[in-house]
């Protein structure tokens, strides 16, 4: 027999536990209650005379013993969620593979979750042979063993996070590879791995995007975009909440009808910025976890912005209307080396390097930055570093760039390259200076026009500010900058993270939703850690065929009622006979 | 505890007797047949006249027909020693209402009956001797003190019938009807007690109390059982087979109480005191041959 819920071990030490207590209590003198006779001349002839005494008189006490021991070792052996061992347990090797995205979190209508039923599967599965487990996000958590006691162990110390792939060549082993899942999650699974489905339709409510954006036409100013689902075939109403640090900037219920998907667009003034948490109050449904979402705001930007141009009508506009800069454009003639703030040199550069936050838009060669080549023309917008706040969120596919000049970048870290590995974007930080260099002329091709035009003015702006960088992601595992020297996690349960290294790659496990700053040499870099998505919250479909609907969390769950069941008529038998007499 | 009759009982009970199986010697002129030859209505007997003998009593037509002076003999009614022994043990507690009120009742009854019929009645408490009595009273105005002096009565003590009775003995010789009222719950045993007056000749009559609790304890499981007159106490787990034990133990002590008293021509019965008192006195002791 094994336990799906305690290990075994713990149920032994229950059990003991739960029999010396029924002994003591059973043998414990109690104090008779008196009762006033008017005489015992009656009862003395009756207790002093040898009478025949009954089968059941005689057996009683220990009957009763027994009883007061099997209850309390019934009760605990329940709990520990017994099965057979190897009742539904493979011959020979065998490969199980639990699905591990977070709608394995959700509830079944027995209580359980569905990882905690494929967990107990796992191990029911597991026969007299030796059996591999592994989880889509983790890879192999257990094996190959035969110690149904050290996979369980295996399987404690694992949890849902993220889809992940499924395991590469598990397929290709000796034996038989199965495959526990709810069917939320999409997986390429080999022809030869049996599926078994853990999945029970769930009603569930989730907020499946959440992200922050600057209102750029009001300084101080930003819109939160919520997307909340009701994956319910009835109506709910459900409270949205949000929050910028302490400070409660929406609180509105709203209705859902079955299936409906809501969109808000709830714009707030920043503050001081920070963590922006949204979540759904009273929703109560299968799936907590993507209840409720993160964000973050960057601090405030600051003003004074110099445009070095002749001209540039469409830079000069988008300026004016970013409420949160003062800009002054002047001539390259009127350009002094003295003065605050950031300049922007448009298609000029001074002969030598500003002493103050620079700028550069497709600057002419001069000493302190040459050419090192010829331009590249009709270059394309290829591949971009992501985590660089200078560069982040531009979508470059539709791009139009004429002409890239190849710059000489000596000490300088470039950041969007084109096709041909031309750097676009490059930043350098000199003698506590920042420099940003865009290698085309904003004014040709089709930038002007390009959604990707405003992101890059702004993104820009933002470093030099040194705003915080955000990204949004799922539950799992997150790719880091190199640089990252650490990571946090933000608010109430604030604490280092723990750093993978492998070469020039730096990994973390994030698991739990909710915001992580890392620490970088070129400033923070905040993780919004959501669970909630469109395909992962809807817990009520599965792509799996009903034929994959296994039925051993029903048989393993089915051993221990009966248990309790049991249990409970002995008590109830034992105290039905005992206040009557009738077995005495 | 209230001793109350209502008017109608009390006129019931006026016609009432108590039935005594012998004749015994009064003091007083009453309403009982006597062994004496006196001044009474019922002609008894003749006797040969003898000299200082009344002149009025001579059967003229007796000295007509046989020529002899026969003097004409008529009984003497007297009164009647009734002797009422309520037990005051502590066992008579027991009970709802209790054995003791119910004697008290019992005796208060049969007290007002004699005292109607110019009886003379004593009561005489006992419990493991001879706790208090009151004076032989007459007629039915003493009804009230004897009322007062059964009310003023707490169960107290342990019971023995025998030192009680032999006490009584030894301090009243007139003979009467003896009327004990118990539980006859005695460690001791009664038959010595009913020995010693039946010895002295007395009328003896068993008015035995019981209560549904003696018969049919209404405990179970493990109990210690204190006794109530001596404070003894037994652990015992009382189960169906021992309580059917028990309940053929009270059955035989009835049968012979029960026997005893038809050995000896004893008159005896048996009240629960779950029964109405009413009905007790009116039914019961009449069938019982005790009360006519």
């Amino acid at each position: 027999m094994i336990f799906g819920a305690l290990s075994g071990w713990l149920v032994a030490g229950l059990a003991a536990g739960a029999v010396a207590a029924a002994s003591a209590i059973f043998f414990m003198k109690v104090r008779h209650p008196r009762v006033l006779v008017p005489s015992l001349l009656l009862w003395r002839r009756v207790l002093d005379e040898d009478r025949d005494v009954s089968f059941w008189e005689k057996v009683r006490k220990a009957v009763s013993y027994a009883i007061a021991v099997l209850v309390p070792l019934l009760i605990v052996l329940a709990l520990g969620r017994p099965e057979r061992a190897g009742a539904g347990g493979v011959a020979g090797p065998l490969t199980i593979v639990i699905d591990s995205s977070l709608s394995m979190l959700a509830e079944r209508p027995d209580g359980r979750m569905r990882w905690e039923a494929a967990t107990a599967r796992a191990l029911a599965l597991a026969g007299d042979d030796e059996v591999t487990i592994l989880t889509t996000a983790d890879g192999i958590v257990g094996g190959p063993t035969s110690d149904r006691e050290t996979l369980r162990q295996a399987l404690e110390e694992v949890a849902p996070s993220e889809p992940g792939p499924f395991p590469a060549n598990v397929g290709l082993q000796n034996g038989q590879t199965i495959f526990i899942t709810d069917g939320v999650a999409r997986y390429d699974v080999p022809a030869d791995v049996r599926v078994e489905s853990v999945f029970s339709a769930a009603d569930n409510a989730a907020i499946t995007a959440f992200d922050i954006r600057r209102d750029f036409s009001n300084a101080g100013r930003y819109e939160a975009y919520v997307e909340i689902a009701n994956y319910a075939e009835a109506p709910r109403a459900v409270t949205l909440i949000v929050d910028v640090g302490s400070r409660r900037i929406y609180e509105q219920q709203v209705q859902l009808a079955a299936d409906e998907i809501v969109r808000q667009s709830l714009p707030f003034e920043a503050g001081d910025g920070g963590v922006v948490r949204a979540r759904l109050d009273g929703a109560d449904d299968a799936l907590a976890a993507d209840d409720e979402a993160f964000a973050w705001v960057a601090s405030a930007r600051p003003d004074a912005v110099t445009l070095v141009t002749r001209r540039n009508p469409p830079l000069e506009e988008l300026l004016a209307i970013d409420a949160a800069v003062t800009v002054t454009r002047i001539e390259p003639e009127q350009y002094r080396e003295s003065g605050d703030g950031l300049v922007i040199f448009d298609r000029w550069a001074p002969q030598s390097a500003p002493r103050r936050p620079a700028i550069l838009l497709a600057p002419p060669p001069v000493p302190w930055l040459g050419l090192a080549g010829a331009a590249e023309r009709n270059a394309t917008w290829s591949r971009a570093d992501a985590t660089h706040t200078a560069v982040r969120g531009i979508d470059g596919r539709t791009l139009r760039i004429d002409e890239a000049g190849d710059y000489a970048l000596e000490g300088w870290t470039p950041l969007a390259f084109s096709g041909n590995g031309t750097p676009l974007v490059a930043v350098r930080e000199s003698g506590g200076v920042s420099y940003a260099l865009v290698t085309f002329d904003l004014t040709r091709g089709n930038i002007a026009n390009d959604p990707a035009f405003p992101v890059l003015v702004g993104d820009l702006l933002a470093w030099f500010e040194g705003e915080a960088p955000v990204r949004v992601v799922a539950p799992g595992a997150v790719r880091l900058p190199s640089d990252v020297s650490e990571l946090r996690r933000h608010g109430a349960r604030a604490g280092s993270i723990g750093l993978r290294r492998l070469g020039d790659v730096t990994i973390a496990d994030l698991r739990e939703p909710g915001v992580y700053v890392a620490e970088r040499p070129a400033g923070q870099l905040a993780i919004a850690v959501n669970a909630g998505t469109r395909a992962g919250s809807n817990v009520r479909a599965t792509s799996l065929a009903s034929g994959d609907v296994d039925a051993a969390p029903r048989a393993t769950s089915g051993l221990w009622m009966w248990l309790v069941a049991f249990a409970l008529v002995v008590f109830a038998a034992e105290f039905y006979t005992w206040n009557r007499r009738i077995t005495v | 505890m209230s001793l109350h009759f209502d008017n109608e009982f009390l006129k019931k009970l006026e016609y009432l007797h108590i039935l005594s199986k012998r004749v015994f010697a009064g003091q007083f002129r009453a309403e009982r047949i006597s062994k004496k030859r006196g001044s009474g209505l019922e002609f008894a007997d003749h006797r040969p006249y003898a000299l200082g003998d009344d002149f009025r009593h001579i059967d003229w037509r007796a000295y007509q027909r046989l020529d002899r002076l026969l003097l004409r003999m008529f009984e003497e009614e007297q009164d009647m020693p009734v002797y009422l022994f309520v037990d005051t043990s502590r066992s008579m507690a027991e009970g709802s209402p209790s054995k003791l009120d119910y004697a008290c009742h019992v005796a208060a009854a049969l007290c007002y009956i004699g005292l109607a019929h110019l009886d003379r009645v004593a009561i005489l408490t006992w419990k493991d001797k001879l706790a208090a009595e009151t004076p032989s009273r007459r007629g039915k105005g003493q009804i009230f003190r004897i009322f007062d002096f059964l009310q003023s009565l707490e169960p107290d003590g342990r019971t023995d019938l025998a030192e009680s009775i032999k006490a009584f003995c030894a301090r009243r010789k007139q003979r009467g009807v003896a009327v004990v009222i118990s539980d006859f719950l005695d460690p001791s045993g009664h038959e010595a007690g009913l020995n010693a007056l039946r010895y002295f000749q007395h009328d003896v009559f068993l008015v035995h109390v019981t209560s549904r609790n003696d018969e049919e304890p209404a405990v179970a499981g493990d109990i210690r059982m204190v006794d109530a007159e001596t404070g003894d106490m037994r652990d015992v787990e009382l189960t169906p087979t021992l309580l059917h034990a028990y309940q053929r133990a009270w059955r035989k002590h009835l049968d012979d109480l029960q026997a005893y008293c038809a050995r000896y021509n004893i008159g005896y019965v048996r009240t629960p005191v779950e029964e109405p008192f009413e009905d007790t006195i009116l039914q019961v002791f009449r069938q019982g041959r005790f009360l006519a």
